[in-house]
Parts: C-alpha cells; structure tokens; sequence
C-alpha cells in the first residue's frame, strides 16, 4: 500500500520533485542562480516555450501534433512588425493574432477535411510559413518598430517583467477554458478516444479545428512578443521551437497520444527546460555538452514520470 | 596601427605586473556550427591563458532570441566584461541595452549592433575584403572573364558588404560578366546545390567568388562533380582551414584571411584593458585581411 | 483405416472468471473434414487457437500423428504442419499477395541474401494454380481483395508452408453462396491430397455439406463427435443449445395498448451491408434483433444513429421523416446507441466515471453555455449512479479499471442522461458476467416502462427470448423473419439466422 502512494505521488508530482530537484542543484552550484533577479529572467525566457508548450498541450491532448508553430510564430511577428511600421502598435499585434490563428486554423481544416495526419499538415505548414516569412520580409529582419511596442516583450508592471503576467494570464485563461467548459472537456474526449466523442454527439472536426486555432493563436502572440523583445521581426525567429514546445508537454506529462495531460505538467516543463538553458549557463557547462544534458534531462524525466505509470 | 600596438603594449605590462586577478570575460558567438567562430572562440581562449583570467563562452546556435537569454545570463553572472559577436544587428540592441544598464562594458566582434553604447567594435573591413578578391580575380583573369557570386545569409552584413565590395570592383572592367549572382546562406550543403543549378545553367565559367569557404568549399564540390575544375577556378573568403587545405590540393585559388583568431586575440585583450580602466580612444579596430594563395 | 492427424486430449483452459474448455479430447482423422460447431462463447476458437500456439493450454496434450506435439508458442504450429485461417486475417494489407504469402521467410538468393522474387512468384503461381476456381493476381495489393479472395491468399500461405492440417474459423462467415461453394471445391481438391480440415462454423447446414465428422462444442466442453452421416440437423442443434436456462429472465415489461409508433424504418439500404429493412417500434417496446456476427444487426444500429450513411429508405420518427446524418442529430432526435463494442465507440476509457457519464449530456443540460455546471453535472452523475447502481470508488476513477459490467452501465448510464426516447443495445451483455447479466435485464425492463423504445440486439438467442416482446431475425443483411418470443424455441430463431439468401 505504502508503495502504491509513492508511486502515485511520482505519477503525479514527478516533474514537480524534478523542477525542485534542479533549482536546489543549481543553487548549489552557483550562488548566482538563485536570486530574485535571475529568477524573474528565468521566468521572462521560459515565457516563449510556455505559450507555445500551452498551445500545443491543446493540440497534443486532442491527439494532434503541430510542428509549424515555430514558422507560424516568425510569420505572425513579420506581419505584425510590418503592419505596425505603417498602421501602428494595436493594428499590427491584431494583425499578427489574426495571421497565427488562421495559419492554425488551416491547418486543422486540413486535417480535418482532407484527412491529412496532423504530422504531415502540419509539416507542410511548416514550410509554407516559414517561406511566407521568408517572401514578407524578403529574408530581412523587419526593423523600426515604434519605441513604445518594447513594453510587450521587456516592459516591467511593477518589478515584474510583462511577459511573466502575459505568461501567467495565459495559462490561467487556458486552464479555465480545457477544466471549466464544455469545449475543454470536448478536447479530453475526443483526444482519449474520437470514434467514442463522435458517437457521443461531439462534432470532432470543430474540436480539432479549434485546438489548432488556438495553437497558431499562441504561436502569434509568441512572435509578437519575441519580435518586442528582440526589437525586431527575425525570419529565421523560433526555429526549432516546435520541439522544444512539445518537449515541455511530454516532460509536463501529458500523453502523446491525447487525451490525458494537465496544462500545469507543462508549464512546469516549460521551466524545467528554461532552468536548464540558464542554469547551465550560470555554471559554465560549455554549449555543446548543454544540448547532451538536456536531452538526459529528458530521457530521465519520462522515465521516472512512466516508472510511475505501472 | 600604432595605437594596436601600444594596446598590445599595455596588455604585456599589466597583464604581468598589476593584476593577478581572477576578472571574468563573458563571449557570446553567434554559432559555433562554423569553423570561423571555432577559431575565433580559441583565439580568446589562448588569450585568456596568457592573461590568466576566466572566459566563459556561449553559443546562440544561430538564434537571436537564444543570443538575447545569453547575454541576460551574462548579466546575471556578473562577468567584468562582454564580447558580444552578435546574430543580429538590430535584434541584440535589448541586449546591449541590458549590460549597459548593469554597467557590463560591451565589445562587438565581427559584427555590428545598431545601438546601445559599445565599448568597442573589432572587425575585419567586409568591404575591403570583397574588393580584395575582385582585384585578385580580376588580375588572374586578365580583365576578361565569366564570373558567377554565391552570396551569403541575405540581409546580413556580411554578405551586404563582401558583395558590395566584390561586385563593385569589378564593374569597372568590361571584359569581366558577372553571370549568375545566388544566395546559398554561408553554407556547405546549400553551396553545393545552389553552385549544381548554376553549373546547369552555364555553359562557361571562369571564375567562382564564393563570400564565405564554406559556400566555396560546396561549390568545388559540385564543380569536380561535373568535371569542369579546369575551367574555372573558386575564390572564397575567411580563410578556414578546410579552405587552406583545399587551396594547397589546388581544389580552390585563393581565399581571404580574416583572422578570426586575431579577432578573438583582440577581443579579450581590449575587454581586459577596458575593465582595468584604460582609456582604449578607439571605437573600431580593424582586423587586417589579406589574399591567400597557397 | 484412416490415421489420427491430430488429437485433443484432456485440454484445458480457464479466462480470469471464465473456464474457457473443461477436459476436451478429440481425435480427428487423416484427410477428414471435421467440424467443431457450438454457440458464441462454447471455446470453438479458444481450442483451435491451442492447437496452433497462439494460445497455451493450461493442462492436457496435443498429439500430431500419434507424437505428443509441443506447441507452446505461435509458430509452434507450423512447425507441425498445423496452420489456423482466422476470422481476422493476419495479412498485411500493403504488401501484394505474393509478399504476403512469403512474409517472414521470403526465397532469397546469392550471397547477399537479395530477394528471389522470380522464384517466389513462380511458387505462388503454382499454389494459385491448384486453388483455380479462385483467378486471382498474385501482384494484386491485400487491401484491394474481397473477402473471398483474402481467404484464399490465407489458404495459399498454408499450402505454402506445406501444412498437413488447416483450421478454418469460420470461413463462410464473410462469403456469398457462390464463393462458400467454390471455397468447398477447394477444401475437397485438399482432401483428396490428404490434407486435413477442421472446420469450425455456425451454420449447420455447411456440416452436413461438407463435413465426414462433427465435434460439439457447449459451455467449454465437448458433447459429442459423431461422423455426420449418423447425425441430423436436429440433434446437432439440440445439442448445441441443449441447456436449460440456468437463470430465469426477469418478466417482461407489460406494453399499452395505446402505445404510439415512435420510430418506423421504411426499406432502409446501405449497400454490401443490409438492405430493404422495414419494421416499427412503439413506446414502450422491446425489440429482439436477432442474428450472427456478419448478418447486418450491427450495420442497422450504426446507420440509425447517424454513424453510418443510408444509401436508401427512410426513418420517420413519431411520424415526421427524418435525416440522420450524425449522431449529434441522432441523440437531438431521441436516440442513444450503446454500441457493440463499448472500448472503441461507448467509452473513453482513459478518462473518468464522471467525465464518461456526462459527455453526451453536457450540450443538452449540464452546459449550454459553454461553462459547466459542476454541481450539476455531479448530482446527475450521482443521480444516475444510483439509479442504475453501478460501483466505483469515486466519480474521479478512471473508467478502464472498472468491470466489464460496470463499464456497460457507464454507457448506460450516459446515455439516460440525455433522456432518450429510442435506445439501441447493441450486444449489451457480451463480455460480462452473469450477475451484471441480470441487471442489464432489469435495467431494459426498467426503461420499457418508462416508455423508452428499446431495439435489443443480441447474438445470444436465449436471451432475445427472453426480454424482447417482438423479434426480427436478421441473416445476410435482411430480415429473414419476425418471429413472436411466447411461441418460439432458440432452434427457430436460428433456423432463420443461419438461412442462406437464395438468389
């Protein structure tokens, strides 16, 4: 009996301990790290793989998998620096959401209608918005964005950077809509078994439609708030971000195959992976031998997170 | 030049006698997926021996947001000084922004930033180079020639400026064309492929300028593919040494020596001087370059 | 005097909670044809799978020409010239029929070991060549096969492997007239060259078509093996269904006279599946739809809930024709399905009690608004619990680790919610235990007098006896008889079941 707590607590706190396990590491190892300061950092950093990690939570629990958010995000920010350089600050983030959650969209119709896997929709979606990004910005950086658009991505409320809040009010947005409403619920059934959602009445394809929607959603604001940041739309911006979005769902526990996951496993995923990058920094681990050790991190996290399963 | 040398000077003398201190340089590289950067990361690892302080080098892997976290770490750390060899020129103005705030002095290598205060900026003149090897490629063709350009990274200031120089040289002799002029982004793989389409599309060709080795190296490649090699000859750029190599089997004729280990000498050298509070009353120092035949 | 082929002795085996063969021996002779018939559940396939591997016996011995074999894993069987053509074939649909048949121990030639396809085309021609009456292209992909053709690259597999003894599960389940014919040349050309069948089936007349001996099979033990000539179609039957009902069918909900038709089915068609099915169902009624597996009861049940499009005929409800085209309109319209298979369409298994209850329902009542009412949806929930006492620990179990039973009134369960009108079980006792039997039982009976139509399908035709008011037998995708349960014996119901379309 004593044992089947234990591995509850693992199954279900695993990542947590994990999360913990690492800061006290890091704290031990550099009296740098632990600091409200580096934390907030920390934090401002993770933000970028959370917003995309809590999109592609939605995706993954209905089953699905989006590889474009990464060109979607450089597409959405191009739009939204370009539109802004001419039409202003409130017109050309509306115009980066607008361009993220139809890319999105599309793809979920693809997937739906055409029957398309959503490995391969969205593969191709991958490459279609990267070189959208490419022939927007015609493989320059879009520069000159208005001074004031800086608040989004390094302005402070108080002593907290913004893109915490937005991360934060994201999330709790996000768990609000997958624990409090029918549609959340809609996500749950039809990832943990669609033939078994459709004969319950649910119209699955909208369901899908939706998830990817609000994948590419996130994946706007995401560039949005990266091109603030950065002072400027890259066309090369979040490449190779799709994997490290759905490393924070797998590593926050969610089930690739859908229909079973918690949007909190992912953010605290999320974090482990932003703990990583700074923590590894902060103790001088050479960048090379960084990328070995996350991919252990994960190897180890999911072992440990399934030894719990059984 | 002068003043190089009283840097190199002072660095000698304080580097023996004042400090024996532990200071901490921070380098942040673009990416060290290029044998450019490899060698101009060890160059500042050879520097920091001599000197006996710490560096602490990080990789941005070719991404300005990676590159933007880095410096923060930077920050976070406290390193005494930063070399920065930026990704983007306008996206790590944040960045230099942050270390100014904390009163991290902040030196440029290679490649420029678009604002912040900068301590110091080191880099070879791209412009200067890219004339450098139209006037070598000039003069082996005797004025007269088909030329073709593999181009770099559109948009960076790199390829902007090679090309620039490049192509501006060479527009003053009529017996020289320039063909075909393709992007294939600094890289190997791409160089080859894109140099495949052009070799297509070419019955003649004298002379290739690649605007970096790795695209040269990719271009003799393709061209020893189609058996054309003694057709035309390939000129490249930064000098690495698979392209020193290549020069010496007579696979490419000549390159041009950036001295990215000179850069990274340099760098450290002039963060440490900066930190022990010598005014250095420079804001550029110009890495020389020179045209290597074998 | 013929030589023993294969030989059963003592066999064994026991399912958790189920004992699957008590004790069965069975000697079958040398370039026979030897059939095993029995009901759903009797241990026909639970046997054959022994004999080749793909099960192990718990005790007894299996003799292959009078040496005791050891069959103890799946490709044991081949090695003793033993191979199984399943219900579900083990082909692979995107290699061709030659890949197929050499699947897993292709001809390979030079030192490279590369792949002989010439000598493995050649070979399957030859085999193809003797199962003539079948033209079939060996470079032909599985999935573009019918049926027929498929167990026939299955038989050509066998032959390849120079099997000495076939076992075919139900062979003619899937196949018309015609092709069960021409699949009977085959089995007799194979016969005549000492190869042995067994030959397992529901339909009684095939036996006596080609079968010399007969084995039957009842609850997991072996009743009797007679050779067919001494045997008639009535004894095989008796012995089949033989039991006395071993639990007594709670009585019948009474029907109104006054009931009101609330569903008609007007000539409803779905090609290669069913056609020309009309009946009614009034308020209150109990529907028998009785028939085999493959017979089309389940096609019906689909198509009805919107999972399945009609190519034909019409559906009218209290009197107003309808279009079902989904099953968000089935279950706007009344309907609820508990399907046949409840882990693919019934449940989503990795989620809670809760979850699973209230999924249908959430649209209607729990949660118009896009925001879910929780204390609502628990006391429904609860409410629904209790009605239908189904145990689980707490609303937040997960439902793959209840029992088949209660898993069943889970899907009951949600679908009371919704209130139906019209509710179709399909199969609803397959799989479990004879206690959960009986409240299902209660529970149909319980909803009849609400005034809920209910449509019972159900290949167990002791139980359609005994809770339906009305039957209709369905057999090859018709109605072949409505048949009233107060008059009628199971023998009738599949008399009709199994009668073949003659056209």
């Amino acid at each position: 009996m004593k044992n089947l707590q234990y591995k509850d607590i693992i199954r279900r706190y695993g990542i947590l301990i994990g999360l913990i396990g690492l800061i006290i590491a890091f704290s031990i190892l550099s009296e740098r790290f632990f600091t409200i300061s580096n934390m907030l950092i920390v934090m401002r950093q993770t933000s970028i793989v959370a917003f995309l990690g809590i999109g592609m939570t939605f995706v993954i629990l209905g089953a699905g998998i989006d590889l474009s958010v990464g060109s979607v995000l450089a597409f959405s920010g191009a739009v939204a620096a370009g539109v802004m350089q001419s039409r202003g600050i409130f017109l050309g983030i509306l115009a980066g959401l607008a361009v993220g959650t139809a890319l999105g969209a599309f793809s979920g119709l693809v997937i739906t209608k055409l029957r398309i896997p959503a490995f391969i929709a969205t593969l191709a979606m991958m490459a279609i918005a990267r070189g959208g990004t490419l022939v927007y910005t015609d493989g320059r950086p879009v520069t000159g964005l208005p001074s004031s658009f800086a608040f989004l991505g390094r302005g402070y409320i108080g002593d907290i950077p913004f893109p915490i809040i937005l991360m934060l009010v994201t999330f709790v947005l996000a768990y609000i809509i997958l624990k409090l409403t029918r549609f959340g619920r809609y996500v749950y059934a039809t990832g943990g078994n669609i033939d078994a959602a459709r004969a319950s009445g649910i119209k699955v394809d909208n369901i899908i439609i939706s998830n990817f929607a609000i994948s590419g959603f996130l994946s706007g604001l995401t560039g949005i708030v990266l091109s603030s940041r950065l002072n400027s739309a890259q066309p090369t911006a979040g490449m190779g971000y799709e994997l490290d979005a759905i490393a924070a769902v797998v590593l926050g526990g969610t089930n690739l195959f859908g229909g079973e996951g918690e949007l909190w496993g992912t953010l605290i995923g999320a974090f482990i992976m932003g703990i990583l990058n700074n923590g590894l920094n902060m103790i001088n681990v050479s960048s090379f031998y960084q990328q070995v050790v996350k991919g252990i991190v994960i190897l180890i996290a999911v072992t440990v997170a399934q030894s719990g399963k059984k | 030049m002068k003043k190089l040398l009283l840097a190199l000077f002072l660095v000698a003398f304080l580097g023996v006698s004042v400090f024996a201190s532990t200071m901490t340089v921070g380098l942040s590289v673009s990416t060290l997926n290029n044998p450019f950067f490899v060698i101009l990361r060890d160059g500042a690892i050879e520097q920091a021996k001599v000197l006996d302080i710490d560096l602490v080098v990080m990789d941005a892997q070719n991404d300005p947001a990676k590159q933007m976290s880095d410096i923060e770490d930077l920050v976070q750390k406290k390193v005494d000084v930063i070399l920065l060899n930026p990704t983007d020129a306008d996206a790590l103005v944040p960045a230099v922004e942050d270390a100014n705030k904390a009163g991290i002095p902040l030196l440029t290598i290679d490649r420029s930033v678009n604002g912040g205060d900068v301590a110091l900026h080191i880099a070879s003149d791209n412009v200067k180079g890219g004339e450098m090897a139209g006037a070598y490629t000039v003069e082996q063709l005797g004025e007269k020639g088909i030329v073709v350009e593999l181009e770099g990274i559109t948009g960076a200031s790199a390829a902007r400026e090679r090309g620039q120089g490049f192509d501006t040289y060479i527009a003053e002799f009529s017996g020289i064309k320039l063909a075909a002029k393709q992007t294939a982004d600094f890289d190997r793989a791409k160089g080859m492929s894109v140099m495949e389409n052009i070799l297509q599309a070419q019955p003649k060709i004298d002379a290739v300028f690649a605007q970096n080795d790795e695209m040269a190296l990719g271009a003799v490649q393709a061209i020893k593919a189609a058996k054309r090699q003694d057709e035309m000859f390939v000129v490249g750029f930064d000098a690495v040494p698979d392209a020193l190599n290549a020069i010496k089997a007579g696979d490419m004729k000549a390159t041009i020596a950036q001295q990215p280990w000179m850069m990274g000498v340099l760098g450290v050298m002039n963060g440490y001087l900066v930190v022990s509070g010598v005014e250095l009353g420079i804001e550029f120092i110009p890495v020389p370059l020179k045209v290597i035949t074998e | 005097m013929n030589k023993i082929a294969l030989e059963f002795i003592n066999i064994s085996k026991s399912f958790p909670g189920v004992k699957a063969l008590k004790k069965v021996s069975i000697k079958i002779k040398q370039a026979k044809v030897h059939a095993i018939v029995g009901e759903n559940g009797a241990g026909k396939s639970t046997l054959m799978k022994i004999a080749v591997g793909e099960l192990l016996r718990d005790t007894g011995t299996i003799k292959v020409f009078d040496r005791e074999a050891q069959i103890n894993s799946p490709s044991d069987g081949y090695h003793y010239g033993i191979s199984l053509i399943h219900q579900e074939f083990s082909l692979v649909p995107t290699l061709d029929v030659v890949q197929n048949i050499f699947l897993g121990r292709e001809i390979t030639k030079g030192p490279l070991s590369f792949l002989d396809s010439n000598q493995m085309y050649k070979r399957t021609e030859e085999i193809l060549d003797f199962l003539k009456m079948f033209h079939l292209d060996p470079h032909l992909k599985i999935e573009d096969l019918t049926i027929a053709q498929k167990q026939v690259v299955e038989i050509a597999k066998a032959l390849s492997l120079n099997s000495k003894i076939i076992i075919m599960d139900e062979p003619s389940a899937a196949l018309t007239l015609e092709e069960t014919h021409r699949l009977f040349e085959v089995v007799r050309e194979l016969k005549s060259r000492g190869v042995t069948t067994l030959f397992i089936s529901h339909r009684i007349e095939e036996i006596f078509e080609i079968a010399d001996e007969v084995s039957i099979l009842r609850d997991g033990e072996l009743i009797l093996t007679k050779q067919v000539a001494q045997i008639d179609r009535k004894q095989v039957i008796n012995n089949m269904v033989g039991r006395s009902l071993e639990f007594v069918f709670p009585p019948k909900a009474k029907q109104k006279k006054e009931a009101k038709v609330i569903l008609e089915v007007k000539k409803i068609t779905k090609e290669r599946q069913f056609s020309d099915i009309s009946f009614q169902l009034k308020e209150g009624e109990i529907i028998g739809l009785a028939g085999l597996v493959g017979s089309g009861r389940s096609e019906v049940a689909l198509s009805l809930f919107g999972l399945n499009h009609l190519d034909k005929g019409e559906i009218f409800l209290q009197g107003k024709t309808v279009k079902i085209n989904s099953p968000f309109e089935a279950i706007r319209n009344g309907l609820a399905l508990l399907p046949e298979d409840r882990r693919e369409l019934g449940l989503v298994i990795v989620r809670n009690v809760l979850e699973n209850l209230t999924l249908p329902d959430l649209y209607w009542d729990i949660a118009r608004k896009y925001f879910i009412d929780l204390k609502k949806e628990i006391s429904l929930a609860k409410g629904v619990q209790k009605e239908l006492a189904i145990r689980f620990a707490s609303l937040s179990q997960k439902v793959e680790s209840l029992s088949g039973g209660n898993q069943q009134k889970v899907v009951v369960g949600k679908w009371l919610l919704t209130k139906p009108k019209i509710l179709i079980m399909d199969e609803p006792t397959r799989g479990i235990d004879v206690g959960a039997k009986l409240e299902i039982y209660n529970i149909v009976n319980t909803l009849a007098k609400k005034g809920i139509g209910i449509i019972f399908i159900s290949s167990e035709f002791s139980e359609i006896l005994g809770v339906a008011h009305r039957i209709l037998v369905m057999s090859e995708g018709r109605i072949t008889k409505e048949l009233d349960p107060k008059s009628t014996k199971e023998e009738d119901i599949l008399k009709f079941a199994t009668r073949k379309k003659v056209s």
